[in-house]
């Protein structure tokens, strides 16, 4: 939908866009990247990085971002990503010393280890805290910033409250637990002057996880069978092998579906303002996309990471749509809190995922 | 008036966007027009954006007031008459060319090649020579303990068969005396021996069942030696995890599903330093072995039990993950 010029297209929209029943006008969010462009973006700024010993690659995290961001549009307007490549350099910095030193710790004594575990799963509050809100305040559209307002100690009663959830139940009530963080980290952005709400309940994230485990719960002992047969009749370590492939590729099935359900829960969850987010990820595509990405990733060294990667921002982006209940306006508030960039290291290294992907 | 382009300006403090064109002069200074706007701007005032490509390119303009364009050669030759850009233009060259491209591509998997197969080997083998042995202790100490509450049980062993293997390993052990060598027993199930970095060599009951004659047990055990000479449990945690921080660095924001296809690469060269390992520790068992007079056809024949005891090798393409090289390719080079 954009090339040259379609910047200034959407200054008519959105009342020229068809409005259905209900009075709101459905804008798609699209992508316009191209692979091959940001794979030679990827492979220079990879050299880069390794010849200057990783130094680098808080840069080309930015660019590499901001290739994405850029080429995501939403009624005529591209995302833009902002960070400060120094403060990313020092929040890795900072990031790996801690972490190396836990690493370090565990060789040299269990409990020491066993302290340094501790210590940073207490951290993970403050972690996803610094983190969303690094991303949010350097995340823009139509020159307004995100923000994220969350405290620390908020995130904290939600990690409690949702793990004394997952204990009482036994574990059962786990997605309760991811549930309540995904909410609490909706729910403290914010675009500009517009709130963000967060539909989604915690039963429908129940429901997710109970038809995943149903959906693996089928296809272990099938696709366990199967390996084991297929895996050879004569000989011991084969069927082993065979059972052990089929289990992996039964857990694979699962994670796709639920990953497919919670990206469409999340992202169609969401509510700006007056405007209302849907999505609808579907089973099937996503498995078609991790599948084919893992092999393509695998055959190829590692090579296909950013054709990967692109391919399913490009379908993820496609299947969100903001029914907007009006013009997209909001007023830009002032940034107060300019943070480092620490917790969105220790968050990338030790590996976030709520759902958003 | 030099460059001329249409572009959308945003005032900073609402999300409403306002044609404009943009008009710069000679010198790089900017003159906007349109929508009811007009407004200057000296060079000094503008913050280009580094080209990505095509992207829609944003220039930041003083009290958060921004214009965006996707006319990306007018703002290159606007930043070139503002002075400076040169290094943006740089890399948006060298992103674009696709010598550029190659030669990255050339340098990133020779410096990834070089440095998994020769640089990550070397500097751990660096680094395991200069562990304090207290620090080994203490880890051997740990691990075994470990693999006590899990995987093993107290030795069952008859005390004929203990004094066959202590006597298999005191004449292995006396030859290198420089060595903290010392002998653990233990049942797990399967036979095998190891070795933990601080010189205790674990031998499982399973094993001793396996070895008719007591150069067998020798030869395993001066296998197990050459693993502590060489300092081969230190060396493989340190490739392990240098492997995984390579890995972390090349995708380092993965998420949750590529998460396993990057363990790939290091199941891969974990596999493959193993293999090398165990060459070394073969090597160095032959040598152990003509000096303590134990024939090599011993450490062939207990290699060709276990492979039956473990049922075969594996198929084809799963001989890369594994952890030992073929026992053919073995026992072709003993004998």
């Amino acid at each position: 939908m954009t090339n040259a010029g379609d910047a200034i297209l959407f200054l008519d929209a959105p009342a020229n866009h068809d409005r259905t029943a209900e009075g709101t006008t459905p804008l798609p969010l699209s992508f316009t990247g191209s692979a091959g462009e940001y794979f030679r973006i990827w492979i220079v700024n990879l050299f880069l990085a390794v010849i200057t010993l990783g130094i680098y690659s808080a840069w080309a995290k930015v660019r590499s971002r901001q290739y994405l961001y850029r080429h995501t549009w939403l009624d005529g307007a591209s995302f833009d990503y902002l960070a400060d490549p120094l403060k990313i350099l020092k929040g890795r910095i900072i990031a790996v010393t801690v972490l190396g030193s836990v690493v370090f710790a565990q060789q040299y004594s269990i409990a020491l280890y066993l302290v340094g575990i501790a210590v940073v799963l207490l951290a993970t509050p403050w972690v996803t805290v610094k983190a969303l809100g690094f991303n949010a305040r350097n995340s823009a559209w139509r020159n307004v910033r995100f923000s994220f307002h969350g405290t620390t100690g908020q995130a904290f009663l939600e990690y409690l409250k949702g793990l004394g959830i997952a204990v009482i139940t036994l574990g059962i009530g786990a997605s309760l637990l991811r549930w309540r963080v995904t909410r609490f980290a909706v729910v403290s952005h914010a675009f500009g002057k517009l709130p963000f709400r967060f539909r989604t309940t915690g039963s429908e994230y129940f429901a997710a996880h109970f038809m995943a485990g149903m959906v693996g719960g089928m296809m272990m002992p099938l696709f366990g069978l199967i390996g084991f047969f297929v895996g050879g009749i004569d000989t011991e370590s084969r069927r082993e092998v065979g059972l052990m492939v089929g289990f992996g590729a039964a857990y694979f099935v699962m994670f796709a579906f639920l990953k497919a359900r919670l990206a469409s829960l999340v992202w169609g969850g969401m509510d700006i303002g007056p405007h209302r987010l849907s999505a609808t990820l579907t089973f099937w595509r996503v498995l078609w996309l991790q599948a084919t990405n893992l092999v393509a990733i695998a055959c190829t060294l590692g090579l296909a990471y950013p054709w990967a990667k692109l391919r399913y921002h490009r379908y993820l982006v496609s299947q969100i749509t903001l029914h907007a209940s009006g013009p997209l306006f909001t007023e830009s508030v002032p940034s107060t809190n300019s943070g480092g960039a620490t917790g969105d290291a220790l968050g990338e290294i030790v590996g976030f995922d709520l759902g958003f992907g | 008036m030099i460059v001329s382009f249409e572009a959308v300006f945003y005032d900073g403090k609402t999300s409403q966007p306002h044609a404009v064109r943009v008009s710069v002069d000679e010198g790089g200074a900017v003159h906007l027009v349109g929508d009811g706007i007009e407004r200057d701007f000296s060079p000094s005032d503008l913050r280009i954006s580094p080209r990505l490509g095509n992207a829609l390119r944003s220039i930041s303009l003083p009290d958060d007031q921004k214009i965006e364009t996707s006319d990306n050669d007018a703002v290159d030759d606007l930043s070139h008459r503002a002075g400076g850009g040169g290094g943006s233009r740089l890399l948006h060259r060298f992103e674009g060319s696709w010598s550029w491209v190659v030669g990255s591509l050339v340098g990133v998997l020779v410096a990834f090649g070089a440095g998994a197969v020769w640089g990550i080997p070397l500097g751990a083998r660096l680094v395991a020579t200069r562990v304090p042995d207290a620090l080994a202790h203490r880890l051997s100490i740990d691990t075994l303990a470990v693999l006590d509450t899990t995987a093993f049980h107290p030795s069952e062993a008859s005390s004929e068969s203990r004094t066959r293997v202590e006597a298999a390993f005191r004449r292995v052990a006396a030859l290198h005396p420089d060595l903290p060598l010392r002998l653990e027993l233990r049942k797990c199930g399967t036979p095998n021996a190891f070795a933990l970095p601080d010189g205790t060599v674990v031998v499982t009951d399973e094993l001793l069942a396996l070895a008719e004659a007591d150069d067998e047990l020798a030869a395993v055990i001066a296998h197990e030696v050459g693993h502590v000479r060489h300092r081969h449990g230190l060396r493989a945690v340190l490739e392990q995890s240098s492997v995984a921080i390579m890995v972390g660095v090349v995708f380092g924001d993965v998420g949750s599903i590529s998460a396993a296809v990057a363990s790939l690469p290091v199941l891969y060269s974990q596999a493959g330093y193993s293999r090398s390992h165990e060459a070394e520790a073969d090597e160095f068992a032959v040598t152990l072995m003509r000096d303590a007079g134990v024939s090599p056809h011993h450490f062939a024949t207990i290699l060709r039990k276990l492979e039956t005891a473990a049922g075969g090798s594996a198929p084809g393409p799963l001989q890369y993950l594994s952890t030992h090289p073929p026992t053919d390719e073995r026992v072709a080079g003993l004998e």
